[in-house]
């Protein structure tokens, strides 16, 4: 009975992500297909002389923006169906080859971004809780929500006349090394570590006043493995669940990131492809991220169950 | 800080001189002047050759030839073909590079020789059948109009012998030659002529003294010599291959990195158009600073005369002694730059002085605004007609420099709208008409260029001059009539007149003739600028 | 953009959210803005919050109080000095006074974040009341659509959006407010669910009053404070986003000053003249933490993931 119920309510899932996915698809068809100006334009940048309206009409019908919008619409889809965007105007190869080309940098920076994020908020919230200094403590505690306060960008021009400059430590741009992708992420990483601190903090506090920590207290435990083993464990649930929100975020804050330390990745190439409507490579990104929001939800959805006792299926 | 600008002012003084010296020379001297501007150590030329140069783009160019893109002809393009003729920047003359000798017969049919010993990387022969290839590959959708212009209005291409090449146009055409010599009619393989205009993007085979080994967008183009490049133009004195083993054109968006890679020293050695207020730190790193002065028209302003208020020269007028030349070098450029004294630069051959139309004088500005009825002032400080329009005018564009007019207008009460248009609707935008006031760009050392930006039957009209517009037909008859005449003396005057009126009747706001600023490690030497080209040809590293 | 919650005050255990006490206009409405005075004063940190905020406010509305002199103002002779008695903040590259200019650029970056917020609140708050409230196959249809505005990366939408309208901060403001439609309509909506499973809603219903009745009485004042508790630090998100969005380029046409563009246009300079971007940069920190602390406060405690 229950693995019946599981069952549609996959299935049930799985046809609302199909509409999630096409909805942004269509979406950003439409909306990049009414704003003015399209990649014939972009094209002929800068051309001096001749018959402009000519030019562009020249451009327009080699990329096939002269055909009716239904019809460009229709080929669009069917082919995304199929998996072939067609290609990127700019670069004249198969747009899913332009994206996951430039996907996995990105990736990496935003998951080591997110690694690092973890990593600093937890150290900080624990250091807060085991600090004794009251002093310590209230400048520490301060931390964090300067940190989400900072703008990213400007983390990261600091960090590249830092790190790069003053001390040469990475190089400034495109640096492939791992210290270069670290110092990199930890422009992307000092928000999102201000993030879970402040939640962590929040919740630790919480974990640390109710009744089982005053067991474990009365055990004997020390401090440390108070806080450690067993209010952290407590504590961190929330901050699983926002980690969800945060890759999202992760991977948006990189096109800055990208663009000052010179990296390759999928921020700049969506910014130019918007730019220059890049109809074909601005799609396959949307098509993409819309297949990662549902995917996402739709593990966190059937995590719920499982870390909440409480939530039925059929409430949802 | 007051007292660490003095010397560097100083410094920028003497920069100023002798750049002006250098041009004063070039005027003076003929011919047989000593190749380089930079002064070079006396290292043995065979301990020249090797190592890797690093060049900093700020922009990702978006393909490699200049027939296609317009950002590469400086740089990329130049080094990966030659041209069939060689612009020399100090006699101004044509000189001999692909093709040996040519004739002309009234500015019309150009005969050309070629040299028989050229081979493209691609291991091909150039062959008078390649060149009629280059040409009509020009001629097609999806070519860069810079280029295309080059070879428009062409009737015939002739072939008469593997080595001669003949091109007859309908009608003259004395800018051809320099024409020629720019990267955007660089001579490429016949395999690369063929190829459809989106792969000539990704990759090219030219006969240059580099060949390209790699293109990765948004991040490098790489360049590698070539060992048996042996036509280089006489103007470098020396055959044989270029010194440098590789060429790397790195990819850099933002100004500080890319400045501070430069001073780095390790990751680029060179950079160009540097913005002039960066020069101070550039220089107190240690970093040579050379200026080039464009040699074609400078930063100038096309004005929309078919705008409602813009028909009237006397508003027009008003605009272009509105304009505070020597205050906007100071404040744009730190001075490098060199108030305009004509629609075309000092640095073309066909330049003259016509500062007498370009007085900064805003009583007579407000004056003329006066009489053509935008007497009253609003409460926001723009001036109104009788019929409550405010003058008002648009801008494609937002920079500082841009806002340093913005702010002496405005004192004399016209409004200038900074409103720059995004990439994929600047054209549509910028050659409709959409702006009242856009600004233009030209790199070729010929007086063609005023045709190319203002001519009405060809040309791109970009003063939008209309039917019943007597002083712009006269204008247009001008400019039309220079490119016809292949006689010097002839040719001054007509493009002196044509010169007058584009900025007596203001259908161009001439700001400055603006210089290029390159910046590089002291180890790098004898990049050669060709008008705003870099040849790199005898480029070399004195550390590798 | 989504948001993620937690309750300080309450063990993560298996306790539950508490239900939030019902709203009682009236009689303690007074003592209660006495009592959240005193609150204010007791906490340094919120009342330095509250200062900053009236400051930021007043450079909005008269900025000449503050920097008499006009931001406009270019001098040849007064390019890229140092902060100093004369420059607060230096002088700009072209001899504009820094400090003038962020003063004055107060009042756009302001508006723009405020009105990013309300088309964000007022857009998403109806859907999410109409989705929450209503229930059935409308919840359904408003909830994909939400799906689908959360799903396209709202990069995309902005950089869409602001071409279509054209470069300028209050576009911007108008592509942040789309973009967290989505965020405030998810919010509302469980607000609205939560607090209608309420006890004391439930008596309402023992009470016989109407659907429309409790909703307005009960649910829309109750849901109400976590979503203007959110939309407050969404005001400081916004600043920030305002800023992002001129780093790439998009912002207000100059000469206009704005936080983001000052910070943006000044980064070129960060090697030798940091002042120029950092200290514009610093002034949209306090902000944007003054911000976020007084919403923290207006949501009793509880911290958000904003993001």
């Amino acid at each position: 009975m229950l693995r019946y119920g599981l069952l549609k309510y996959a299935v049930r899932r799985l046809g609302y992500a199909a509409i999630v996915v096409w909805g942004a698809f269509t979406g950003a068809f439409f909306l990049l297909y009414i704003v003015p100006g399209d990649a014939a334009g972009g094209l002929t940048m800068g051309a001096s002389g001749g018959d402009v309206e000519q030019l562009l009409a020249e451009q327009r019908e080699l990329l096939g923006l002269d055909r009716p919008v239904l019809v460009q619409y229709g080929d669009a889809l069917s082919g995304a169906v199929l998996g072939d965007f067609g290609d990127s105007l700019y670069q004249r190869r198969p747009a899913v080859e332009v994206f996951f080309e430039a996907f996995p940098a990105t990736l990496q920076l935003a998951f080591l971004g997110l690694a690092l994020a973890v990593v600093l908020g937890v150290a900080l919230s624990v250091v807060i809780e085991l600090t004794d200094w009251r002093w310590l403590r209230e400048l520490l505690v301060s931390l964090p929500p300067v940190a989400v306060s900072l703008p990213p960008f400007l983390v990261a021009l600091v960090l590249v006349q830092l790190v790069a400059f003053r001390l040469g430590w990475i190089d400034a741009f495109g640096d492939q090394t791992f210290l270069g992708l670290l110092v990199a992420s930890l422009s992307i990483a000092v928000a999102g570590g201000g993030t879970i601190s402040q939640l962590l903090t929040a919740n630790l506090r919480g974990a640390l006043t109710s009744p089982y920590i005053e067991t474990a207290r009365s055990w004997g435990l020390s401090r440390f493995d108070v806080v450690v083993r067993h209010a952290l464990r407590n504590a961190s649930l929330p901050v699983i669940t926002a980690l969800g929100t945060l890759i999202g975020v992760m991977v948006g804050g990189t096109v800055l990131t990208e663009t000052v330390f010179s990296r390759p990745g999928i921020g700049r190439l969506v910014v130019d492809s918007v730019n220059g409507r890049d109809m074909p490579v601005v799609l396959v990104a949307v098509t993409v991220s819309a297949l990662i929001f549902v995917t996402v939800n739709f593990v966190v959805d059937l995590l719920y169950p499982l870390v909440d006792k409480r939530i039925r299926l059929e409430g949802r | 800080m007051s007292t660490t600008r003095r010397p560097a002012t100083n410094r920028r003084g003497r920069w100023r001189l002798a750049a002006t010296a250098a041009v004063l020379v070039s005027l003076v001297v003929s011919a047989c002047s000593t190749g380089s501007g930079t002064a070079s150590a006396p290292v043995p030329e065979e301990d020249r050759p090797g190592g890797t140069l690093n060049i900093g783009l700020a922009a990702e160019p978006n393909g490699v030839d200049a027939a296609v893109v317009n950002q590469v002809w400086r740089t990329v393009a130049r080094a990966l073909t030659d041209s069939l003729v060689f612009f020399n920047p100090e006699t101004k003359e044509i000189e001999p590079w692909l093709a040996t000798e040519w004739t002309v017969k009234d500015a019309r049919v150009y005969t050309f020789t070629l040299r028989d010993d050229v081979t493209f990387h691609d291991g091909t022969a150039l062959t008078s059948e390649v060149v009629k290839q280059n040409f009509e590959s020009l001629d097609r959708p999806g070519i860069h109009s810079s280029a295309k212009t080059i070879v428009e209005g062409i009737k015939e291409i002739r072939t008469p012998s593997e080595h001669v090449v003949e091109v007859e146009f309908a009608k003259p055409n004395a800018a051809f030659l320099v024409s020629l010599s720019r990267a955007h009619a660089g001579i490429v393989s016949a395999k690369t002529a063929a190829l459809p205009v989106e792969e000539r993007q990704k990759f090219l085979d030219g006969s240059g003294p580099f060949y390209l080994e790699e293109y990765t967008p948004n991040q490098r183009i790489v360049l590698k010599k070539r060992a048996d490049y042996d036509w280089a133009p006489q103007y470098f004195e020396r055959t044989g291959p270029a010194y440098l083993d590789e060429v790397v054109y790195k990819i850099i968006p933002e100004d500080s990195v890319r400045n501070g890679a430069v001073i780095g020293g390790e990751e680029l050695q060179f950079i160009y158009w540097v913005n002039a207020k960066y020069v101070d730190q550039l220089e107190a790193a240690g970093l040579t600073i050379t200026e080039t002065t464009n040699p074609a028209t400078g930063t100038e302003w096309p004005v929309n005369t078919s705008s409602k208020v813009l028909k009237d020269v006397r508003v027009r007028q008003a605009l272009q002694h509105g304009i505070d030349r020597e205050e906007f070098t100071k404040l744009v450029s730190g001075g490098y730059d060199q108030a305009a004294t004509g629609p075309l630069s000092t640095a073309n051959p066909f330049y003259s002085d016509q500062s007498e139309y370009l007085t900064y004088d805003p009583e007579l500005s407000k004056q003329l605004l006066d009489e053509a009825g935008w007497s009253e002032t609003g409460s926001d400080g723009i001036r109104v007609n009788a019929a409550g329009d405010r003058l008002s005018f648009r801008f494609p564009r937002d920079g500082a420099a841009e806002q340093v007019v913005q702010a002496q207008w405005k004192e004399l009460g016209i409004e200038l709208v900074l409103d720059p248009p995004l990439d994929a609707e600047a054209n549509e935008k910028l050659l409709s008409g959409e702006y009242d006031i856009a600004y233009w760009y030209h790199s070729t050392p010929d007086p063609d260029v005023l045709r190319a930006n203002y001519g009405v039957e060809t040309g791109s009209n970009r003063s939008f001059i209309a039917d019943d517009d007597e002083t712009g037909r006269r204008l247009d008859d001008l400019l039309q009539e220079q490119n016809t005449v292949i006689e010097p003396e002839a040719r001054q005057k007509i493009v002196d007149e044509a010169a007058q009126l584009l900025v007596e009747d203001a259908y161009v706001l001439p700001i400055v003739n603006d210089t290029d600023i390159w910046a590089f490690q002291p180890t790098v030497h004898d990049i050669q600028p060709v008008g705003l080209d870099q040849y790199l040809y005898n480029a070399w590293l004195s550390e590798k | 953009m989504s948001v993620t919650e937690t309750e300080a005050a309450v063990a993560a255990g298996p306790a539950g959210p508490a239900a939030p006490a019902p709203a009682r206009p009236g009689e303690g409405r007074r003592r209660r803005w006495l009592g959240r005075l005193v609150d204010v004063a007791r906490t340094p940190s919120l009342l330095v919050s509250y200062v900053w905020l009236v400051l930021i406010v007043t450079a909005a509305l008269a900025p000449t109080l503050f920097a008499p002199g006009d931001p406009l103002a270019q001098s040849g002779d007064a390019m890229l000095l140092p902060p100093g008695p004369e420059h607060l903040f230096g002088t700009d590259d072209l001899g504009r006074d820094q400090f003038t200019r962020t003063v004055h650029g107060t009042r756009l970056s302001l508006q723009a974040a405020v009105i990013a917020v309300l088309i964000g609140l007022v857009s998403g708050s109806l859907i999410g009341l109409v989705a929450g409230a209503v229930r059935g196959w409308l919840d359904s249809v408003l909830m994909r659509v939400v799906d689908v505005m959360l799903a396209v990366p709202s990069l995309i939408v902005s950089l869409a959006i602001i071409s279509a309208l054209g470069h300028g901060t209050i576009n911007i403001a108008v592509a942040i407010g789309i973009n967290s439609t989505a965020t405030f309509a998810r919010l509302m909506r469980s607000e609205v669910l939560k607090v209608a499973g309420a006890r004391y809603v439930e008596a309402s219903v023992f009470a016989g009053h109407g659907y429309a009745y409790r909703l307005l009485r009960h649910v829309v004042p109750n849901a109400t404070r976590s979503v203007l508790a959110y939309a407050t630090m969404e005001i400081g998100s916004a600043i920030l986003t305002v800023a992002s969005l001129s780093f790439l380029g998009l912002g207000a046409p100059p000469p206009t000053p704005e936080w983001g563009l000052l910070v943006a246009e000044g980064r070129t300079f960060i090697a030798a003249q940091w002042w120029l971007s950092l200290l514009p940069g610093l002034v949209i920190v306090v902000s944007v933490l003054a911000v976020y602390r007084i919403g923290r406060s207006i949501d009793r405690g509880r911290t958000r993931v904003v993001a």
